[in-house]
């Protein structure tokens, strides 16, 4: 079976989005070293380039190229799946070229402007000062037109070409992703509302809705990687849809503990989240069944690897680190912490990362029409710096916030004394130079991924040949 | 479908009753989210004056509270500290604000800790960055209270005047080799920015942080 | 809510991600014994992990200061998970018995 496809529009569209995705990661790598840097030397670059300023990079950067890789990979698997060339395909790369020259201004006046006063024009032309929503309202809008844009070439191909379950599952996903921004659009005074919203967008994002989304591309990268049954893996993805958002939508809870939201959420936060890790369980198995009884033969190596790392950092990130923390009883001491650092960057990694990594080098495979795609050295090393990069950060941050919980919370009752002088233990500062270091192993890694998809067409056809 | 397609020998290997399912599930779980939206947003909708005035509890009190003293006590029937309101207390020498220049005030902070990008340092109600304390109870922090070191510094006697003066130039009050830098914050905002942190302290957070006022000597223990 | 000791934290910690980890270990052994590619004496590991994880969640339950009846719905929820992979590795053959080998 070859696995050359015809060269769609929609597929070279697909690539410019991987491209910038791969720029904006780099970015968030550069400013979170600039901020865990600062947490070391806080005289670094202060009143020139403030923490929070770096840190809103990171955050966002991190953010935003998650979202070109996801569009990246539906653009991509879209003419495959329906078999023909994704409608309205012009307006689409007009839409791309729009979103990177918003996303080119938006950057440019955090790092230059910084921060506004205290009026609403800030928050409509410099920040919204929202974490992870930052982004200026005149960009939120922006942001939603091109995101329909992209919704409706979705829409239109898959109602125009073959629809299979994949498709299903990514338009309704991609409906309620969209639609879902619209909460984190308004401004109140009153910051338990604001946050209740807030909550809305971040956690249906990122434990529901982009959850499925890695689902589908499971799905889609088990068919193409691995030549796995169509109709078993997209049975298989009804039923991690059932589950991922049987527990995630209800999940929303353990969000709702302390921002001065009623008791009930702490019932419904602790089981639910604590049925989050089931999906990920029900992952886990799926992929060992499939990998033994496939007795792993697969067609793309670097994009295999990625997978499973996603199969375990996923299960690790989202399901350990988040359970470890996740009732209200021991969260009441965490919430706040580094803890929840350490858990938000295995989980983004575990969860995101890996995936949409892996789908650019199944991109890359079939872009060039490469039968067997091998590992590389380059590959191995990137796959592994990476992974022993975020791994280690993690567990850094994690024991400096149960150095938080022990001496701020728990001993100072979270006073800004108890604050500082847990900021000065020993094992707190320990565990935030160790991420510095993890930080440059991890940044070694991106350096060598990002040689590797640039390389790794080349190196396989001459090794085919 | 495709063409190929079989009719089910056992409803578990069926992709119609897990699309299905799908469906349902998520619909039910979508349902009882926007039912309780609809419960816990009657619950938080900001109070008024008059619940002020007439000593009813709200989960968030009106921006009038600056009129008033807010202290955090433990309560037995809770099991955890709720924020008390109590009798008048000076804001800025008044106590007599209406409750519209209370809510330009607090709508002034508000937009001020956004537009200054608060929260990619500070935590405020225990979500945002970890470089800088939690705001959630910041204006009943002892550190701020007579005696506490922030007072002495900026040499104040009041803890509204003292976030006043610290907010300004905070690059020039270190209490900790990390500083908080200087954001260009006018006295206008910075007094919205106390008043948005008065009210914050007042919101019945369920008790977080937890053991907020032990080592002030709480009522527990 | 009861006030924890903070010297209790550790095994709260260690406990709940006990709870993850031989959660997938119980269903990865379990798994693995069942597409053969582990001799099928290694099931009883996997039911041994089962109940290390079931001890943690426990352990997790009294340690947060859980009242005696949430500690009982704890251990029927691990009964719950016990069962859990039976059924998932029941729904995976199934389909691949009906897809791939008719």
């Amino acid at each position: 079976m070859s696995i050359a496809t015809p060269k769609y529009l929609s597929q070279s569209l697909a690539m410019k989005y991987f491209f910038v995705a791969v720029v904006l990661f780099g970015a968030q790598l550069v400013m979170g070293l600039i901020a865990a840097y600062q947490f070391v030397n806080p005289e670094f670059l202060f009143n020139v380039f403030n923490f929070s300023t770096a840190r809103m990079v990171h955050i966002n950067a991190l953010v935003v190229w998650m979202l070109y890789a996801m569009i990246g990979s539906a653009y991509w698997m879209l003419p495959e799946e329906t078999g023909i060339e994704t409608v309205g395909i012009k307006l689409g790369t007009l839409g791309f070229y729009i979103l990177t020259l918003a996303v080119t201004i938006v950057v440019g006046v955090y790092i230059l402007v910084q921060v506004g006063p205290g009026t609403e024009a800030s928050i409509w032309l410099i920040n919204e000062g929202r974490e992870y929503l930052e982004a200026p309202r005149w960009a939120d809008i922006g942001i939603t037109v091109v995101v329909l844009i992209f919704v409706y070439n979705v829409f239109a191909t898959v109602m125009k070409g073959k629809r299979t379950g994949i498709t299903t599952v990514l338009m309704a996903d991609l409906i309620a992703l969209a639609g879902l921004y619209l909460a984190g659009m308004f401004y109140t005074s009153n910051i338990t509302m604001d946050q209740f919203w807030w909550w809305w967008v971040i956690h249906l994002w990122v434990e529901a809705t982009w959850e499925v989304f890695v689902g589908v591309l499971i799905a889609y990268g088990l068919i193409k990687v691995m030549h796995a049954n169509r109709q078993i893996v997209e049975m298989w993805l009804w039923i991690e849809v059932t589950m991922l958002f049987g527990s995630g939508i209800l999940g929303m809870g353990h969000h709702y503990f302390w921002i001065g939201t009623p008791e009930y959420w702490w019932e419904i936060g602790a089981l639910f989240s604590a049925l989050e890790p089931v999906p990920l369980v029900g992952m886990l198995v799926h992929v060992i069944y499939d990998m033994g009884k496939h007795n792993g033969k697969v067609n793309n190596g670097p994009a295999f690897s990625w997978f499973i790392v996603n199969a375990f950092g996923n299960f690790l990130g989202a399901g350990v680190w988040g359970f470890m923390h996740t009732l209200p009883q021991i969260n009441i001491y965490t919430h706040g912490s580094q803890f929840t650092a350490g858990h938000g960057h295995l989980a983004f990694y575990g969860a995101y990362a890996t995936i949409l990594i892996g789908m650019m080098y199944v991109a890359i495979q079939r872009r060039n029409g490469i039968e067997e795609m091998r590992s590389t050295a380059t590959s191995k090393w990137a796959v592994s710096l990476i992974t022993i990069g975020v791994l280690g950060m993690t567990v850094a941050l994690t024991l400096s916030g149960y150095v938080q919980a022990f001496v701020e919370r728990a001993e100072y009752g979270a006073t800004w004394d108890g604050y500082f002088i847990a900021q000065g233990a020993t094992w707190f500062t320990q565990g935030i130079d160790w991420r510095l270091a993890m930080g440059v192993v991890t940044f070694l890694g991106f350096l060598l991924l990002v040689k590797d998809l640039l390389t790794i067409a080349k190196r396989s056809k001459a090794l085919a040949n | 479908m495709s063409e190929d397609y079989k009719e089910p020998e056992s409803v578990w290997t069926s992709n119609r009753f897990w699309s299905r399912s799908a469906g349902w599930v998520t619909g039910f779980s979508a349902v009882l989210l926007i039912l309780l939206t609809m419960d816990t947003l009657g619950q938080i909708t900001m109070g008024s004056a008059e619940d002020l005035a007439n000593k009813v509890t709200k989960r968030v009190p009106s921006a009038s509270v600056i009129n008033y003293k807010v202290t955090y006590e433990y309560s037995a029937v809770r099991g955890h500290e709720v924020p008390v309101i109590g009798e008048k207390e000076l804001f800025f020498g008044r106590n007599d604000y209406s409750e519209a220049e209370a809510n330009a005030l607090l709508e002034k902070g508000k937009l001020t800790s956004q537009a200054k990008n608060c929260m990619n340092c500070h935590t405020l109600l225990g979500n945002g960055a970890y470089y800088a304390p939690d705001l959630t109870k910041a204006w009943l922090d002892p550190a701020w209270q007579a005696g506490g070191v922030m007072q002495g510094m900026t040499g104040t006697t009041s803890t509204d005047e003292a976030m006043l003066v610290f907010l300004q130039n905070p690059d020039k009050y270190a209490s900790h080799a990390r500083r908080m830098p200087n954001l260009g914050i006018t006295p206008e905002e910075a007094k919205g920015l106390v008043a948005f942190l008065k009210q914050m302290s007042s919101i019945d957070t369920n008790g977080f942080p937890r053991n907020f006022n032990k080592i002030q000597g709480s009522t527990q223990k | 809510m009861e006030y924890l000791d903070p010297e209790s934290f550790l095994g709260i910690f260690a406990s709940a991600a006990a709870v993850i980890m031989f959660g997938a270990i119980y269903v990865g052994i379990f798994t693995l014994v069942k597409i053969e590619k582990v001799k099928p004496l290694y099931i009883a590991l996997a039911y041994l992990a089962w109940g290390v994880q079931t001890y943690s969640m426990v352990m997790l339950g009294i340690l947060v200061k859980s009242d005696p009846f949430t500690v009982k719905i704890l251990f029927a929820a691990m009964v719950g998970y016990l069962l859990i992979p039976h059924f998932i590795y029941f729904l995976v053959h199934r389909t691949h018995e009906r897809f791939e080998h008719i």
